[in-house]
């Protein structure tokens, strides 16, 4: 029988080359649980195998039967006075305030918990299974699955989604080990004690295509005219912040995502006479309808252009980035954008990706960002300084920026598989 | 019965929490004055929230933009140092209580403690009412 690597939970088409390269190798059975690497095998004709397979009518039973005894019994113990005063602070004995949302929320996860539990043990019992690569080693789908291969001796490996910054629920490394893009991401798991034998510098796979990615004068000008830009004047490009469901911090700040908005906007609006002009990137995990940011603006007398995806082709466009603490910043500096780190003074010292000598400008309230807007645009000296910073920056965040993370993350699996041999 | 959209944050009344678990529970006072009546709705995320008074028909439309700028006023906020403690508090329970001798073997299934990996999800329920806690909030 093959021997099988099973990839668990969303990569993204960005990293569909890890799955591309290792099907063409023929040597592996994968198992694959996302769907939009599925559909794009099935566009390229590459054999795989869909985890939900494994999910049968008899592990959605077993999942329900075990999830029902467990609520009847947590019901009564969630009542003991003894259990209840785990959760105190200040003096005040908050179970009771949240015992229903609590509750409802546990045994809402533990019955995907206990649902992959299931389906793993199901895939040990009929494939030669000699590997798991996750999207993440935090959730409450992964982790029960790593718990389990612990257990059974079969080796996990998490590919970081992103260059990670500072929150109370990422600093631990549960995984064997951990593929992350460059000596940033390693010196942040250092900092939070994780051995250093369980992280392997490897670039960001998923950030390869920039190193062929190429958009001519005539693209760009074809590209603006349709979204209604004019590529002779000043385009700024602002990536919208996400709060930390996970961080009381955000409590620092609440609504931040607009206040920081909003803030852009005055900046923006005192380069009216020069004719700037304003793409809102949202975050892909932010909810929001695109008319709000829109509404917003107008309000403020800005015209904006809001966009939920195609990244590449608007920084490649931009002349100038505002972010927050994103991995977007870096991706601007592939392509050789000037990046303006922009945070609210409340939460100025926490959830920071870049360091001061990286190649940013950080700045605090709006009238700090425009004149950093225009030193971007129009000081030499500055877009010399951040040039001349870029290289070093992108070494700390993704390694030797080669185009080859994914040659790379491949061996690392293969390495990882045959070990288990 | 009364069927205007009304687009107005002023009847908004109270915003129990914001954005750890993504969704705003407003308390919301009906403007009909012949009704004022008060009811509850969730907004999840950072949508559109619409609703209609039980009690009259009332509709309401609220923007999370308009519900932030009232949480501003009515929400708990706390200083860096504050939501730090807080934030150290909810770690520290989140990870342990999984352990205690009245739920350990309750949630132990197939050898796994199904608490371990609730962590995560579990942390929005935390961080929000010890925020309110060491905002003074709850006493």
């Amino acid at each position: 029988m093959k021997p099988s690597i099973l990839f668990f939970l969303q990569f993204g088409p960005d990293n569909f080359g890890i799955f591309q390269r290792l099907s063409e190798k023929g040597k592996y059975n994968l198992i694959i649980y996302d769907q939009s690497i599925e559909q794009m095998m099935y566009q390229y004709g590459l054999p795989f195998e869909s985890f939900a397979y494994f999910l049968d009518e008899k592990v959605f039973e077993k999942s329900k039967k075990a999830v029902e005894k467990i609520k009847v019994q947590l019901d009564e113990a969630f009542k003991d006075p003894d259990f209840q005063r785990q959760f105190s602070y200040k003096g005040v004995n908050f179970f009771p305030l949240i015992m229903e949302e609590f509750t409802g929320k546990f045994l809402r996860l533990i019955e995907e918990e206990t649902l992959y539990i299931e389906a793993f043990q199901k895939i040990i019992g009929q494939r030669n299974l000699r590997l798991i690569v996750l999207g993440n080693d935090v959730t409450w789908q992964t982790k029960p699955v790593i718990l389990k291969a612990k257990e059974r001796k079969i080796p996990t490996l998490c590919l970081s989604h992103s260059s990670p910054v500072a929150t109370s629920m990422h600093d631990v490394i549960y995984a064997d080990k951990i593929a992350v893009y460059g000596s940033a991401a390693k010196d942040f798991y250092l900092k939070y004690n994780n051995p250093i034998e369980k992280i392997v510098i490897t670039g960001a796979p998923k950030w390869d295509k920039y190193f062929n990615f190429f958009l001519s004068q005539s693209e760009k000008e074809k590209i603006c005219w349709e979204i209604g830009l004019d590529t002779h004047k000043p385009i700024i490009l602002y990536f919208t912040t996400w709060p930390q469901t996970t961080d009381v911090s955000a409590y620092c700040e609440p609504h931040y995502t607009f206040k920081h908005y909003l803030e852009t906007l005055k900046a923006v609006k005192k380069l009216e006479k020069k004719e700037v002009q304003l793409v809102v990137k949202m975050h892909p995990g932010d909810g929001t309808s695109p008319q709000v940011y829109i509404n917003i603006a107008k309000k403020e007398g800005v015209n904006v252009i809001v966009t939920q995806q195609y990244l590449e082709y608007f920084l490649s466009l931009s002349d100038v980035v505002i972010s927050h603490g994103s991995n977007a910043g870096i991706e601007a500096m592939f392509l050789d954008k000037p990046v303006i780190e922009f945070f609210l003074p409340t939460l100025k010292d926490i959830n920071r990706l870049f360091d001061p000598q990286d190649a940013v400008i950080y700045v605090f309230n709006s009238q700090e960002l425009s004149l950093a807007i225009e030193k971007c645009l129009w000081d030499e000296k500055t877009k010399k300084e951040l040039r001349e910073r870029r290289k070093k920056t992108l070494y700390r965040f993704n390694y030797l920026c080669d185009g080859k993370a994914t040659e790379r993350f491949v061996d690392l699996v293969e390495k990882m598989v045959k070990r288990k041999e | 019965m009364s069927k205007k959209t009304i687009t107005n944050k002023k009847f908004i009344s109270s915003v129990i929490s914001i954005l750890y678990d993504t969704t705003f529970h407003l308390v919301i006072k009906c403007s009909n004055k012949k009704c004022k009546n008060i009811f509850g709705l969730n907004v999840p995320g950072f949508v559109m929230g619409k609703t209609t008074c039980p009690h009259c028909g009332e509709n309401y439309t609220f923007t999370s933009y308009e519900i932030s700028e009232v949480y501003d006023k009515l929400g708990a906020k706390l200083t860096y140092s504050q939501a730090k403690k807080a934030n150290k508090k909810a770690v520290e329970i989140i990870k342990s209580w999984y352990n205690h001798k009245k739920v350990k073997k309750i949630l132990t299934y197939e050898g796994v403690n199904l608490g371990i990996p609730a962590e995560y999800g579990l942390m929005p329920v935390l961080t929000k009412v010890l925020a309110d806690i060491e905002a003074g909030k709850i006493k």
